[in-house]
């Protein structure tokens, strides 16, 4: 006996995206009904496991020089602190220059 | 491994091996990308959908998968999918169309819900799911090197 399953229900039946209960139920009838389709259905779980756990360890290979050397965007806090460290410096600078001149005017 | 302040880019790289079907190709297709990084995770998803794009502009045509000769050798008594390895996998997904690469690295590799999936490849959810039909049932036959059980399927 063929069990008829829509895509939607197929596909989330291998992918687990299922309500638990409506998982285990949709589980049992194909079981029961079309041990084939279930055979299906478990393969292309295995499958879909090993292909995530093959990128993913690919990923995890040391990057492309070009690539190894990118740095993230800054973030909006991270150029506040930078322009207050500009601006620091720089009245540093205005500070040590009247300062120095103070000191040979003395 | 990465450094820990380049974990986003991890995800790149994964759909960019996906894609391209090499490390070093993915790299520079994630390098191209990467300029506009962002951090959230709206316009992350943009960012996956510019890389798909960019890809398809420089992908070359494709000839049709052939499901009756397997990509690979197959090692000595590898009779089922217990015995799949990430180079059988990789050898039988680097053999799929483009379309069901796309849709199989968004869906399982990424986990995306298959909504974001179907938005980020701009189609329908109903043609997303027919596509991730057909790349799991051709997946299984580049695997295996002969046509899978015909599946009775309801729209």
């Amino acid at each position: 006996m063929m069990t008829e399953l829509a895509q939607d229900d197929l596909n989330r039946l291998v992918d687990g995206r299922h309500s638990p209960a409506l998982q285990e139920a949709l589980s049992q009838r194909v079981q029961r009904e079309d041990p084939a389709l279930a055979a299906q259905i478990e393969a292309w779980r295995r499958q879909s496991e090993a292909l995530r756990t093959a990128l993913n360890d690919l990923a995890d290979l040391p990057a492309s020089p070009w690539l190894a050397l990118y740095t993230p965007p800054a973030s909006a806090y991270r150029k506040i602190l930078a322009f207050l460290a500009i601006l620091l410096v720089f009245g540093l600078g205005i500070a040590a220059g009247l300062v120095g001149r103070w000191a040979l005017n003395f | 491994m990465l450094p820990s302040r380049e974990a986003p880019i991890r995800g790149l790289r994964r759909l960019g091996r996906a894609l391209t079907g090499s490390l070093s190709a993915g790299d520079a297709l994630v390098a191209e990308t990467m300029p506009a990084y962002p951090r959230r995770q709206r316009a992350a998803r943009k960012t996956l959908a510019d890389m798909i794009a960019r890809h398809r502009q420089d992908a070359r045509p494709e000839g049709a998968a052939n499901c009756r000769t397997p990509p690979h050798p197959a090692p000595t008594g590898f009779s089922s999918s217990d015995d799949l390895g990430p180079r059988e996998v990789m050898a039988a997904f680097d053999a799929l169309p483009l379309q069901a690469r796309e849709i199989l690295a968004l869906v399982v590799a990424e986990d995306l819900p298959y909504e974001t999936a179907a938005s980020i490849l701009d189609i329908p959810l109903s043609v997303a799911m027919a596509r991730l039909t057909v790349a799991r049932t051709m997946l299984d036959c580049l695997i295996h090197g002969q046509n899978p059980m015909p599946l009775r399927l309801v729209q």
